[in-house]
């Protein structure tokens, strides 16, 4: 029986090509986007590198400043840092760290570099793989020394055949020594990313005032999902306790202790979005479905318009022994088999594109922001798009399949309305 | 043996209500080949599908090989058509999508063949109508007698007691016409077929067992 079937699913769509083409080309094409896309989003989101234990990290990049005629919105100031959330008990670990480019002048003109300046938790918090030396610890970091951890990038840039470790190397002007090398972390871990690390302490800092924003980030390590909730709390009672010491008028907003989601979907701009995100949340998924909506009425159109083109053919199966269920069961086998190879198709197209166009995805998904990102299709978003459009197409083609089996193989054969 | 008692068939559309069959009693013996002629419009084909359980009267009972097909179940009523019944459409309704033998091959689809079975079977059927070196072509490739007779092969196929012609010669010339007939003639003396055939061709009529006529949805004869 499924044989017979299958065979003459093939006969039919084979005759029917240019809605067979459609078909498949709808879903197929859908899918392919929708997985590329994603690696985007999950690159941002479970970017992996040191930031593989990100579920268990929360993140703080904003502070908002605010009174009736007056705002101030900027990165987390050092002195609200070191003052107050770098005493908290709760995480297991907390990192805090700000980004200063560095310029170098070389023979083949200027090289851009990425520097962090960060303190020593950042090492705890942040899972590096180091291939020479160490990070530097609590007490380099309180005395400011002048030591660095640098990247393989730098490594092989301004050591390739010497030993790195115990060199100087210049950054902007002032020489540190090389205490440790990492393995080079993808650009798409926004946090850890660097090419040079340095105690924050031999930076200036800025926002030494409460009453200033600063340019700093945090990230704190929970020990697990109740901890992050204990974070949360313990931040929220230390930011009511600056409060007083601020500005007569004046409150205090952060963009955060927020997990890796929130803090991708956080929209910058817009302050009073910092009072949480699930209705941001919401605008994206309905913008999703929105945009998911043109390629569903598409498939459904499609299965409608073929089931109708079939008529005929349906009227004539009845009129020579098929069954009502027989004709359902038809109908609804071959709209899903050709929707299940559709995106089927998708899927193989999105893998063909991931690896045989590996450079220009990069490029076009990252700009020029892509160094080291490693792209993979998400299988799990994969099986729940084939789940949706099968479903799609089961109802798409369940109402007319039912009607059409209904009326009487006379009614059909002269093109019975749906 | 086809029994009709008292069949009507009312077509109801928006605000007129049309008669199309009105207090039909017929009976065709088995091996019988009767001949249904009549002006258009006066419910000739409507009668056909009736007996062939593409439609459903209005009022009356039908009545294949004394089973009575009033209230039967779908399935009970598919396999009716699939076994007992052969239909020769006028605008021969081949399957554009499916080749020559694969059309044949449909009403036995619904039954419990091997693939091997079921086209042996179709091509003993379309060598019947001679056309068996047409087996791969697709409908758009046959002329209306290759096509009338692929609709012949298609409804013979399975074998069925009844075959029900709708004017089965309507879109031939004579010559391709009177080939239908003698393939017909054929079915009815060696194939032991009840055939009942709707026609306009007198001439055609004549050589059937016997002709019944109606007007404006009743038998006059
Ligand atoms: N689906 C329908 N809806 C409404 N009226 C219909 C329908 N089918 C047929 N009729 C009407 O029923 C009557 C009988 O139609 P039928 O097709 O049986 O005529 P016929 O004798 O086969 O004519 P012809 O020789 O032209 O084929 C006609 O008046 C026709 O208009
Ligand atoms: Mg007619």
């Amino acid at each position: 029986m499924w044989k017979t079937s299958f065979i003459q699913f093939f006969k039919i769509i084979r005759q029917n090509k240019f809605f067979t083409f459609l078909n498949l080309f709808g879903v197929s094409i859908t899918i392919m986007i929708v997985l590329i896309a994603a690696i985007k989003i999950e690159s941002t989101i479970k970017p992996g590198g040191p930031e593989r234990n990100n579920d268990r990290m929360l993140f703080v990049n904003n502070e908002v400043l605010s009174a009736e005629n007056h705002m101030a919105m900027g990165g987390i100031s050092l002195i609200k840092i070191e003052e107050y959330f770098s005493k908290m008990t709760s995480p297991k670990a907390i990192a805090f760290g700000n980004e200063t480019p560095w310029s170098y002048f070389g023979e083949q003109g200027v090289e851009e570099f990425s520097v962090k300046n960060v303190n020593a938790e950042w090492w705890q918090v942040f899972d590096f793989e180091f291939l020479e030396g160490r990070p530097f610890g609590t007490w380099e970091v309180e005395q400011s020394s002048n030591v660095l951890v640098i990247d393989e990038k730098v490594q092989n840039r301004f050591f390739p055949d010497q030993n790195t470790l115990g060199q100087m190397l210049e950054v902007s002007g002032k020489s540190y020594k090389v205490v440790g090398v990492v393995k080079s972390v993808p650009s798409n871990c926004t946090y850890s990313f660097a090419n040079v690390y340095m105690p924050y302490t031999l930076t200036e800092g800025d926002g030494k005032e409460l009453m200033q924003t600063g340019s700093f980030s945090m990230i704190f390590l929970g020990a697990s999902e109740a901890n992050l909730v204990e974070i949360k709390d313990e931040f929220e009672s230390i930011r009511k306790r600056i409060i007083p010491f601020l500005d007569e008028g004046y409150e205090l907003y952060f963009g955060g202790p927020e997990n890796a989601v929130d803090s991708y979907l956080r929209d910058w701009a817009n302050p009073k979005h910092y009072e949480g995100s699930t209705a941001r949340k919401l605008k994206i998924l309905g913008r999703f479905f929105l945009v998911m909506l043109l390629p569903a009425l598409n498939l459904i159109s499609i299965q409608l318009i073929r089931i109708h083109e079939r008529s005929e053919e349906i009227g004539v199966r009845k009129a020579f022994g098929a069954t009502r269920s027989g004709l359902i069961k038809q109908i609804l086998y071959e709209n899903t088999l050709l929707t299940f190879i559709g995106a089927l198709l998708g899927l193989l197209l999105a893998l063909i594109v991931v690896y045989g166009f590996h450079d220009l995805v990069i490029k076009t998904l990252f700009n020029d922001f892509g160094e080291g990102v490693s792209l993979s299709i998400n299988f799990i978003l994969f099986i729940i798009c084939l789940v949706a459009s099968l479903a799609l197409s089961l109802i798409s083609g369940i109402i007319p399949a039912i009607k059409m089996s209904r009326l009487e193989p006379v009614e059909v054969l002269n093109g019975g309305k749906l | 043996m086809i029994q009709l008692q008292n069949i009507q068939k009312i077509y109801q559309t928006r605000d007129i209500e049309t008669i199309a069959l009105d207090q039909v009693n017929l009976r065709v013996e088995k091996g019988e080949f009767v001949s249904v002629m009549g002006p258009s419009g006066c419910g000739k084909s409507t009668l056909l599908n009736i007996i062939g359980l593409l439609d459903k009267p209005t009022d009356g009972f039908v009545q294949i090989d004394n089973m009575l097909i009033n209230k039967q179940k779908d399935k009970k009523l598919a396999s009716i058509r699939n076994e007992k019944v052969g239909f020769i459409f006028q605008r021969f309704h081949l399957i554009n999508s499916l080749n020559v033998i694969d059309n044949v091959e449909l009403p036995l689809l619904y039954r419990k063949l091997s693939s091997s079975e079921r086209r042996k079977l179709a091509q003993e059927n379309l060598e019947r109508v001679g056309l068996s070196h047409r087996m791969k072509h697709f409908p758009s490739e046959l002329s209306g007698g290759q096509s009338q007779r692929v609709a012949i092969a298609r409804a013979i196929a399975g074998n069925p007691g009844i075959l029900l012609a709708d004017e089965p010669t309507g879109n031939l010339d004579s010559q391709m016409g009177h080939e239908i007939m003698e393939i017909l003639h054929q079915l009815n003396k060696v194939g032991e077929m009840t055939i009942v055939m709707v026609t306009h061709d007198e001439n055609l009529a004549r050589q059937t067992n016997r002709i019944i006529r109606f007007f404006d949805g009743r038998q006059v004869n």
